[in-house]
């Protein structure tokens, strides 16, 4: 049988009942971290079923490195029924940690002395916020507008020579120029940005404008790197359009009418005919598609919430909720793809929630592939493929 | 699913609340709410206050919430248990439903009991037959149960 004493040789019982250990982690991989790592394990209960309630103390180096790890240790202990468990789980949690999160050696100096003469140049008072190791910085941009912009950029320790990683919300179409090593700097960062900032103005001008003299359906909560936007029409019908960064007050290229048939085709004759009035490029998006589809586009203040939505009557959600996908963000689930197809009633439905309805009522019938039943608020006929 | 849906309903409760009640969660918990339903003013329940216990299942809204009295009421559609006999809560039920939309149908169900379908047959009969002692009996129990 395993021992404590195998797991970590240089942490001993530190009393006799056997409820509290102490002494120094040894890791085979955690040779570049010059501190030992202290650790002290007490409350240790009895029971011997769970590790739960004990405490576990950590040297400063120690603590560092589990940042972020409390609750898997917490839950470890609750897992492991004696010390030896939880001392494998813990030189596994370290194991992972060490391999992912290598302890850093320090930067050369001249990496700080570089640093704080670039961000001389870029200018202090533009500094947003400082890593407290020099490794990651923000700085502010303030556009034309009157737009704050943060870049967020994080420094490897081989920076000027390797790039440093800039995160900055604009649309992903913008390219900026590629970091040489050895002439680019932060002040050529920052000027690069400035320069796509300052050309993308007219973009987020007419976005704003559409986010608030419109109803933005999609994203729930745009941001500035967001060129698309599904708007509500009204009558269960929604407009999806992408605005181009470069020429944001040309016709966009998509623009995608959502909803039910009944109420979408009469505005889509509408977009189509715009042979009578063509996209006028000197008027905002907005102000185009209210003179296209001859109407003033619902807002928040002037509509009731029930009708414009476009969300599924059944479930009350737009988009179908995904498992997220293994190591990636969640993608975007299913948007309702079915609409009774009573003009009147219109609501529009996930072709899932709709099937579940339909299969689950006696009323409902099957013919091959399709179920015939009632929209659950008119009661018209409605179908569904049963697959 | 079921718990987004639940969301909205609670959002748009507190939004435009219905005439008469009020329904929220009770605890923690998104699928267990309680509901307050005021006695309507024309039935011999005006004057009372009634604790609704509402549980919504998991397939919610496919399948219709629970919804059970949690204070006692003298109404033929109403067991001494607190069940209540509503068509919309059984095979009625449709996802075009909502719970404010629920307590609606029960407080016109307080104003006109349904006799004809009771969940207590002997306050059906005394309901059908002598109208005044089942409004004095209701006026009673809602003095003594849900006032104060």
């Amino acid at each position: 049988m395993t021992t404590p004493a195998e797991i970590f040789p240089l942490v001993v019982p530190a009393n006799e009942d056997g409820t509290a250990f102490e002494g120094f982690l040894t890791l085979p991989k955690a040779g570049s971290l010059r501190t030992a790592l202290w650790m002290r394990l007490s409350d240790v209960p009895l029971s011997h079923k769970s590790l739960q309630g004990a405490k576990l103390e950590c040297s400063r180096e120690l603590s560092d490195l589990l940042e972020g790890c409390e609750d898997t240790i917490e839950a470890r202990m609750g897992d492991s029924p004696d010390v030896t468990s939880f001392f494998l789980e813990l030189r596994n949690i370290l194991d992972k940690l060490l391999r992912f999160r290598p302890p850093l050696e320090p930067p050369p100096s001249s990496f700080y002395t570089g640093l704080i003469s670039e961000i001389d140049d870029v200018g202090w008072e533009r500094l947003d916020w400082l890593c407290l190791n020099l490794s990651a910085l923000h700085i502010r941009i303030c556009d034309a507008a009157g737009r704050d912009h943060i870049l967020k950029v994080q420094l490897p320790a081989a920076y000027p020579e390797a790039a440093p990683l800039v995160t900055a919300q604009l649309p992903e179409q913008v390219k900026l120029p590629p970091w040489q090593p050895g002439s680019s700097g932060l002040q050529d960062l920052v000027r690069h940005h400035e320069l796509a900032i300052a050309s993308l103005q007219d973009l987020w001008a007419c976005l704003e404008d559409l986010d608030r003299e419109a109803w933005v359906l999609e994203p729930e909560k745009p941001t500035r790197a967001d060129v698309s936007r599904r708007i509500a029409l009204g009558g269960h019908c929604s407009l999806l359009l992408e605005l181009d960064p470069e020429r944001p007050r040309t016709r966009p290229a998509e623009l995608r009418l959502l909803g039910s048939e009944a109420a979408a085709a009469p505005m889509r004759a509408r977009l189509r005919a715009a042979d009578a009035a063509p996209w006028d490029a000197s008027m905002l998006p907005r102000e185009n598609l209210e003179r296209l589809l001859q109407m003033k586009l619902p807002t928040r203040a002037t509509s009731a919430p029930d009708d414009i939505s476009g969300d599924c009557c059944i479930c009350y959600a737009y988009r179908l909720p995904t498992e997220p996908a293994v190591g990636g963000a969640a993608s975007l689930g299913e948007a309702p793809d079915q609409s009774c197809g009573n003009p009147r009633c219109a609501r529009p439905f996930h072709g899932r929630c709709l099937r579940e309805w339909l299969q689950a009522l006696p009323t409902s019938r099957r013919s091959f592939n399709t179920i015939f039943g009632e929209c659950p608020y008119c009661s018209q006929p409605i179908t569904v493929t049963a697959s | 699913m079921a718990s987004k849906r639940i969301q909205k309903e609670l959002q748009d409760l507190q939004r435009d609340p219905p005439t008469s009640c009020s329904a929220g969660p009770a605890g923690d918990d998104l699928f267990h709410w309680q509901a307050t339903i005021m006695g309507p003013g024309d039935s011999p329940y005006s004057g009372g206050v009634f604790f609704v216990m509402i549980h919504f299942p998991p397939d919610y809204p496919f399948k219709p919430p629970k919804v059970q009295f949690q204070t006692k009421v003298y109404h033929p559609n109403v067991n001494s248990q607190g069940s209540i006999c509503l068509d919309i809560l059984k095979e009625q039920w449709s996802p075009a439903l909502t719970i404010s939309k629920v307590l609606l149908s029960i407080c016109s169900l307080l104003t006109d009991p349904n006799p004809d379908d009771p969940l207590v047959p002997e306050i059906a009969h005394i309901y059908k037959t002598d109208r005044q002692r089942y409004e004095e009996t209701a006026r009673e129990w809602t003095r003594k149960y849900a006032m104060g």
